[in-house]
């Protein structure tokens, strides 16, 4: 993952702040998931300042359709403005979680 | 008519805009466009009417036609002006048209 963000992966960059790093099932993905990365503070990818992040979301996926429901929750939570914003404001795991988890009424 | 949303690997980001782009037609109330993802090495030019692609692809999308740029992958207000703009020009009725 790595190596295709030094390639020039800068697409991992969502916008505000948010990335997601993804990667083919061909390259090692041995079970779908889904992990969160907090950085503070922000990080430039491949020291672009045009690319600056502070959540690092990180998916795998084995197949081209089992990620599909995580993908959905992903896409429900990152683009409602509220409970993105509060994600980013979040200042510890437990707050970070409790976003996360809490259910997509949109 | 065909909505694309394309990334580098087909997978991630692509199927967040696909998702996005279905909900901002829903909005609107259109119907009649069909909406897919696919990584970026497996579209040709012509496979779509409009293909929705982020920033850092934009280059390297630009032989597959009418390519929309998104500065945003996850700004659905971006995107809904975006879908807009592209439906209209495509001729594509637009009953909820008055919505914001």
């Amino acid at each position: 993952m790595t190596d295709s963000i030094a390639a020039g992966g800068t697409y991992i960059d969502l916008g505000f702040g948010v990335a997601l790093a993804h990667s083919r099932p061909e390259n090692g993905v041995n079970e779908t998931g889904l992990s969160s990365l907090r950085v503070r503070p922000p990080v430039l990818l491949n020291d672009e300042a045009e690319h600056p992040i502070d959540i690092f979301f990180c998916l795998a996926a084995t197949d081209d359709h089992s990620h599909i429901v995580t993908m959905t929750e992903l896409a429900g939570l990152l683009t409602d403005d509220d409970r993105r914003s509060r994600l980013l404001a979040a200042t510890n795991a437990a707050e970070m979680r409790a976003v996360i988890t809490e259910s997509d009424n949109s | 008519m065909k909505f694309l949303a394309v990334c580098s690997t087909g997978l991630g980001s692509s199927f967040m805009v696909h998702m996005n782009i279905e909900k901002v037609l829903k909005e609107l109330g259109v119907s009649g466009i069909t909406v897919d993802h696919a990584d970026l090495g497996s579209v040709a030019r012509g496979d779509a009417d409009a293909i929705f692609v982020g920033r850092d692809i934009a280059e390297a999308a630009e032989h597959l036609g009418n390519v929309v740029v998104l500065n945003s992958i996850i700004d659905l207000n971006e995107l809904r002006i975006k879908v807009r703009t592209e439906a209209e020009t495509l001729g594509v009725a637009i009953p909820n048209g008055a919505a914001k």
